[in-house]
């Protein structure tokens, strides 16, 4: 149990999948405008993510059993392109109040390469299933607290006065860069 | 009901034809460098020792030529010229997993001769500061004996230069326990 | 709907380059720009496969365009540039093993650039062969270059080299922070705001939203670009 734990922490704050490992970073920009859409796609995030991995590891040990392990690019982002449009139809028919909310941002999150990062990952560093999932569910966390907590930063700088050329994207990336600098403290925590 | 067979039967037929092609291309560009003395292997040995006759030690027992690795994780070969030198391929975990990819050579006296990268995964410009002859030449001399925090990490690269160690340590003690049988193969 | 000018070819080419570069302009591909650019050599490595996956995608499906159907337009797609970057993944791994292990994971995370799929779905899906390979070859150009200054200014300042050679001066003290994450960040930030300054543009609205090949099934444009980004 211990162990699993610090896959979850070390994924949400020493390795930020998004402020450290560089992964997820067109959504963070894109979606992080409003606290409001900025928890719904985190939501959405960690939903795909951890049933991506549930999906993709028998299909990585499939592909293992055959010696194919080289088609897994193919292989997991096909998963991942198809689970996201079943879940889009099933949200659709099942719970339309949720597809409104979420359903705008299911599309994206297939090129989010977050969500294909963090599957290639287990696989990479040799997780168990129940490691992997753990991984995939806290890699979710911190791409959803990296894009909470930079909702609220950006909200600040829309009222800051800043110079012309700077507005727009350049000041949110230079945020970016602080909030990530931030982050930089919590290396070497958990080992 | 031909709207609801046709896409799905499309996009299968795209996925055999893709995994058809990558098929043919993987067994035209991969080669099989398991227990074959590669050019980089030999560039590696003779960087370290100079020229010999360096051979990889292989499981005589096993069907396929297998190296032997003595049961130690992260050993992928044990290379030696039948007489006093002795070099392990290891890969050890830096700051990225197997970010390390190394040749250590072991002098007759079981401490390390020198080090040759053949890969590194490390991060460039800081973790890749392990290369550099100021960190390396201390490892030099490194033995069984050695405490491993009697040598500083480079700042900013503290998991990469603990990699490092490691596979000093694991490299010198595997030699330490295993010299016989390394030596009395040939 | 309205009659599009058949623009040149040339015009497909150069327009990737510096008008419409993907990165700089249309503000697409952010995570490999800030990943893979500690070091030049890897923004140039990186960029190039990059082309490579673009053109060879952008020519197929071209191709097959009124093969597929509608419905499964998407997941073709993916499918098709998965191979490629699988493909391209053998040849380095074979011929230049270096950039192979410097470019780690992102070389696979290259599928779901958003350049890639965006030319696919906006371009190569309408339009010939011809146009599709040089739009194709201009952005991954135009991406490229991107990559090399960004490259090239985080290894300048943060580890006192220019593709390997050493500066005189800087490369005893380099600022290390250009070759963290947080300097990433910050000097895209400060290359996009000169580019802004350059072209005296305006500054952009939201981000990725336009290019992004969601855009059509979000509706046209995602609400949330309605609202300008910074801009009084």
């Amino acid at each position: 149990m211990k162990d699993l734990i610090i896959i979850v922490l070390s994924a949400v704050f020493v390795n930020n999948v998004v402020l450290s490992q560089f992964m997820g970073i067109c959504p963070f920009l894109g979606v992080s405008k409003q606290l409001k859409s900025s928890v719904g796609m985190g939501g959405a995030v960690i939903f795909v993510m951890v049933c991506a991995t549930a999906c993709t590891y028998p299909v990585y040990m499939l592909l293992d059993k055959f010696k194919i392990t080289y088609l897994r690019t193919v292989a997991f982002i096909l998963v991942i392109a198809l689970f996201v449009q079943l879940v889009e139809i099933v949200l659709k028919k099942v719970m339309p109040p949720l597809y409104s909310a979420l359903g705008v941002y299911l599309p994206l999150i297939t090129t989010n390469c977050a969500v294909l990062g963090v599957t290639v990952a287990n696989i990479d560093n040799g997780y168990s299933f129940v490691q992997s999932v753990f991984n995939a569910l806290g890699t979710g966390l911190a791409f959803s607290l990296a894009l909470i907590l930079f909702s609220g930063v950006r909200g600040r700088i829309e009222h800051s006065d800043i110079p012309e050329t700077f507005k727009g994207v350049p000041s949110t990336l230079i945020a970016a860069s602080i909030v990530s600098l931030s982050f930089m403290g919590f290396g070497g925590l958990f080992g | 009901m031909k709207n609801s067979i046709m896409p799905p039967l499309a996009l299968t037929v795209i996925c055999i034809v893709v995994s058809g092609l990558l098929a043919i291309a993987y067994n035209k560009t991969y080669v099989d460098t398991t227990g074959v003395m590669t050019d980089e292997l030999k560039a590696g040995c003779e960087d370290i020792f100079g020229e010999g006759d360096y051979e990889i030690l292989l499981d005589s027992d096993a069907e396929e030529k297998t190296p032997v690795t003595f049961d130690t994780d992260g050993v992928v070969s044990v290379i030696t010229d039948g007489k006093d030198k002795c070099l392990v391929e290891l890969v050890e975990d830096g700051y990225s997993k197997g970010g390390l990819h190394l040749l250590i050579g072991i002098n007759s006296e079981g401490a390390v001769e020198g080090i040759y990268f053949l890969e590194i995964g490390e991060t460039p410009g800081v973790g890749t500061k392990v290369q550099e002859a100021s960190f390396l030449d201390k490892l030099i001399g490194f033995d069984a004996e050695t405490d491993e925090n009697s040598v500083d990490n480079i700042t900013s690269a503290t998991y990469s230069s603990k990699g490092m160690k490691a596979a000093c340590k694991k490299a010198v003690t595997l030699y330490s326990q295993n010299k016989e049988a390394i030596f009395s193969d040939r | 709907m309205t009659d599009k000018k058949t623009k040149s070819n040339w015009y497909q080419f150069t327009k990737g380059l510096i008008k419409e570069n993907p990165t700089l302009v249309t503000l697409l591909g952010m995570c490999p720009t800030l990943a893979v650019t500690t070091m030049a050599v890897n923004g140039i490595g990186m960029g190039l496969a990059t082309t490579f996956v673009l053109v060879c995608s952008n020519i197929v499906i071209s191709l097959l365009k009124n093969v597929i159907p509608k419905a499964v337009r998407l997941p073709s797609f993916i499918v098709i540039i998965a191979g490629f970057v699988t493909l391209i993944g053998f040849i380095l791994q074979r011929y230049v093993p270096s950039l192979y292990s410097a470019l780690g994971v992102f070389l696979t995370l290259i599928t779901v650039n958003c350049i890639i799929l965006g030319r696919a779905e906006a371009f190569a899906s309408k339009n010939k062969v011809l146009p599709s390979a040089l739009d194709g070859l201009g952005m991954g150009l135009g991406f490229t270059l991107s990559l090399f200054t960004m490259g090239s200014v985080r290894e300048i300042l943060g580890a006192g080299s220019w593709l390997g050679m050493k500066i005189p001066g800087i490369s005893s003290e380099p600022m290390l922070i250009f070759i963290m994450p947080a300097g990433g960040f910050f000097v895209l930030g400060c290359i996009i705001a000169l580019v802004n300054k350059l072209a005296n543009r305006r500054p952009p609205k939201e981000i990725s939203c336009e290019g992004c090949p969601s855009a059509s099934i979000c509706g046209g444009s995602c609400d949330t670009c309605e609202k300008e980004g910074g801009g009084k």
